[in-house]
Parts: structure tokens; C-alpha cells; sequence
């Protein structure tokens, strides 16, 4: 049975700046050297009043079909990622269906998963084409988490940023070594959801009055139950065990080392956790890219923000095998590797 | 991982000069024990000792021997 293999990717990024001087004048020197220590990041991109993760994943996906119209025709399957969609309902992925001018025999549906969500969709849309259910698959990630963290929140506030993207699949060749995903690990913890969560913010817990009250923790960080909250130790903890463990069994699981890598692309959480998952993988520079200081922890899309700098920067080879691994909310991770096509690095 | 050892470690995690800490002190009392720390000393363990310690243990812990003792633990 053929596989699916990655043709293009793109992202779009918010067009604010939230700079460091930003963050020096909201928080103070002190908690802005903090910041930056803590987390790499330096400044970072915010999606402008009015603007949804579905326009950010629009752009992302316009501006890659404007380049190959062919396969505007093609597509017949959108799955669109996000934690922050237009509506509750329609699912978003209708609405982009419509926007982007796409055929009506076109499955269309959204995954509700956070950081994880691109492996995830590029997991579904594979299985998709693999099975031959579709033959052209469009998947988008657009999120505007930034606009649920409360702006007194020093913690939170200075490392997420807004972006969207566009990725595009197709079939991939018979041959054995053909580009294409050679395979995806994924998991779940469900026992960790609380410590990445917006508490008010569905049916479980309707706002009201008492959701609204502000709370100012020990260090100074004022948010309320319908804000984000990130339990940082724990989703640091979370990280440095399980995402050694997930590479670790999708290479047993493919017959691979880390030896038989061109590229490691983690979830651009923070600087730090990434320096310290390369270092104890032992994942040299030449086998490592990150791209956040400038950006921001861009939650869902950061994998596909970071793919797509990889290719532009030429970090990606064509045939090169690259392992992309994502994790966050739920909590919930994802990791694949795929053998990179001509096409996506032409 | 001794005591002294891990005492010098997490002086440089928190700031402080090791030979102004010990394993009594308590953790309310340095300037630098905040998450950015929590996150300096669950690295500093997982590299020096080979695990990584529940996020639990720095809301639970009194002193840094406190810490020490979770991590030893939790190695078993």
C-alpha cells in the first residue's frame, strides 16, 4: 500500500510585534531577563484585533496554492488544527473549505488538539491517502492563543506567540525508498490535562461571575479560570521523559538511530527545554534547527513553522530523513519521521 | 550524587554561593526560587542522578535537603 509523502508547507505568522522592550516595559527589567533566560524568547509575533487562527491558516494555504493552482482542483480533504476555531460550530475546517475556493468533494473537519496537533493531523491525512480515501490532502493549523492569556500574566504572556500554516500531501510513490512518512508514534496522557488548560472555557464550566475573578499567584502572576494556565514544571517534566522515550520507540519501531537522521524539529516550546532535549539525546548542531527566539512559542503551529524555515534555510535535503515530534496540551505528542521529497524543498 | 555535590549544583542553578547553603536551608529564604529554578534543578537531577523528579516535589519541599531527598527517592 503507498504512503503519503509532504509536497509544501508554508506558515504565517501574527503581524504584531510584542518586543522585549514590550515586555521590559509591562513587567520590568528584571522579569524580562527572566523571560528571555528562561525561555529563549526574545520577542514575539501576536495576530492582530479581529484576526482568527483560520485567517493565519487562509494566508498560509493561499499563498502556497497561488504557487501550484493545480492543485487547488486536487485537494479533497482539509483537516484544519486549532484550540481557538471561528465558532464552536461550523467546524472551521467548512468555513476554509469555502474561503479557499476548494471542490465540494472535499472531506473537511477539524482536530481539536493543541501543540501535538500538526503530527496528529499529518497522521490522519497519511492513513487517508494510504487507504486511498483521498488523494490530495491540504492540512492547515491556525491558533490565536495569545488572545486567552490574561495580560498580566508574566509567566505565560511573554512566550506564546500567533501563527498558521499550510501543508500539502499527496500520495506517495511505490518504490521502497521513495519520499514519504515512514511512520508515526503517538500518545496520551490524560491524567496531566490540568496542568495545560483554560478551565472556563466550554460546557464543563460555563463563565460566569466566579470564573472571572482574578487571582494573583506567589509569583505575581494574575490570571483568572478563563485564562490559559501552564503548569510549566510539570509540562517540563512531561517533556524531558516522554519525548526521549516517544524517538526512542519510533526508531526501534523503523529500524532506525539517531545516526540514520538529517534533522531532529522539536515542538518550539522554549529555548531551554530545547537545548537541554538536544543535549541529552545527543542531537548535534548539524542535526538540530530551532526557530523561536523572534517568534514566540507558536503552540500548534510551531512544527510546521520550524519545517518550513528548515527548508527555506536548506536545512532539508531532498531524501534527507527528517523526525519532527510535537507535545503539549491534553497532554498529548506525536513524532514521525519522513524522507523529504524534491518537491518540498524545491 | 553527594551532598556536597548536589549542594554545589543547585548553587549555581539558584545563585548563591554552595558555601552559603545547606541542606536546612530554606527554600523560601533564596531570592532566586522561583519556576525558572524549578526548571534549573529538575535538569541538574535528571543529568547528575539519571531521573526526573515530579513537579510535585518542589510545591511539597520545606528545604533544599527536602529536594535532595525526593530525588534520592525517586531513584530508589
Amino acid at each position: 500500500m503507498p504512503g503519503s509523502t509532504l509536497v509544501a508547507v508554508n506558515y504565517t505568522l501574527g503581524s504584531e510585534d510584542l518586543t522585549y522592550q514590550d515586555i521590559e516595559n509591562r513587567f520590568g527589567v528584571e522579569a524580562a531577563a527572566k523571560v528571555l533566560k528562561g525561555s529563549g524568547i526574545r520577542n514575539r509575533r501576536v495576530a492582530a484585533p479581529g484576526v482568527c487562527g483560520s485567517d493565519l491558516a487562509f494566508q498560509s494555504a493561499g499563498e502556497l496554492l497561488d504557487k501550484q493552482p493545480e492543485m487547488r482542483e486536487r485537494i479533497d480533504l482539509l483537516i484544519h488544527c486549532t484550540q481557538s476555531p471561528d465558532y464552536l460550530l461550523p467546524t472551521t475546517a467548512c468555513l476554509l473549505q469555502e474561503r479557499l475556493k476548494l471542490r465540494k468533494e472535499c472531506a473537511a473537519f477539524d482536530i481539536n488538539l493543541g501543540c501535538s496537533q500538526y503530527v496528529y493531523a499529518l497522521s490522519v491525512a497519511h492513513s487517508m491517502l494510504a487507504s486511498g480515501v483521498a488523494r490530495c490532502a491540504l492540512v492547515t493549523t491556525g491558533d490565536t492563543m495569545t488572545r486567552t492569556i490574561h495580560p498580566r500574566d508574566r509567566g505565560i504572556l511573554p512566550i506564546l506567540g500567533d501563527a498558521g500554516s499550510a501543508s500539502l500531501l499527496v500520495p506517495a510513490g511505490p518504490e521502497a525508498d521513495a519520499p514519504g512518512f515512514l511512520g508515526f508514534e503517538l500518545g496520551t496522557d490524560g491524567s496531566g490535562a490540568k496542568h495545560l488548560m483554560i478551565p472556563a472555557s466550554g460546557f464543563r464550566q460555563p463563565r460566569s461571575a466566579e470564573t472571572a475573578i482574578e487571582i494573583t499567584d506567589a509569583e505575581g502572576n494574575t490570571r483568572s479560570a478563563e485564562n490559559f494556565y501552564m503548569n510549566g514544571a510539570a509540562v517540563f517534566h512531561f517533556a524531558i521523559t516522554v519525548v526521549p522515550a516517544t524517538i526512542h520507540k519510533l526508531l526501534a519501531k523503523l529500524g532506525l538511530t539517531l545516526d540514520d537522521l538529517d534533522l531532529v524539529l522539536f515542538h518550539q516550546a522554549n529555548q531551554y527545554m530545547l537545548d537541554y532535549l538536544h543535549k541529552k539525546l545527543r542531537i548535534p548542531p548539524e542535526k538540530s534547527f530551532c526557530y523561536l527566539e523572534n517568534v514566540g512559542n507558536t503552540s500548534g503551529s510551531t512544527v510546521p513553522v520550524v519545517l518550513t524555515e528548515a527548508v527555506r534555510q536548506g536545512r532539508v535535503k531532498a531524501g534527507g530523513r527528517v523526525l519532527m515530534i510535537a507535545f503539549g496540551v491534553g497532554l498529548s505528542w506525536g513524532a514521525t519521521v519522513f524522507r523529504a521529497s524534491p518537491e518540498l524543498v524545491a | 550524587m553527594s551532598d556536597e555535590e548536589f549542594l554545589a549544583r543547585f548553587g549555581e542553578v539558584v545563585g548563591q554561593d554552595p558555601s552559603s547553603l545547606s541542606l536546612a536551608t530554606d527554600l523560601k529564604s533564596l531570592e532566586d526560587w522561583d519556576s525558572v529554578a524549578y526548571l534549573g534543578t529538575t535538569v541538574m537531577i535528571d543529568e547528575g542522578m539519571g531521573v526526573a523528579i515530579s513537579p510535585e516535589v518542589f510545591a511539597d519541599a520545606v528545604t533544599i535537603g527536602d529536594i535532595l531527598a525526593a530525588a534520592r527517592a525517586a531513584k530508589g
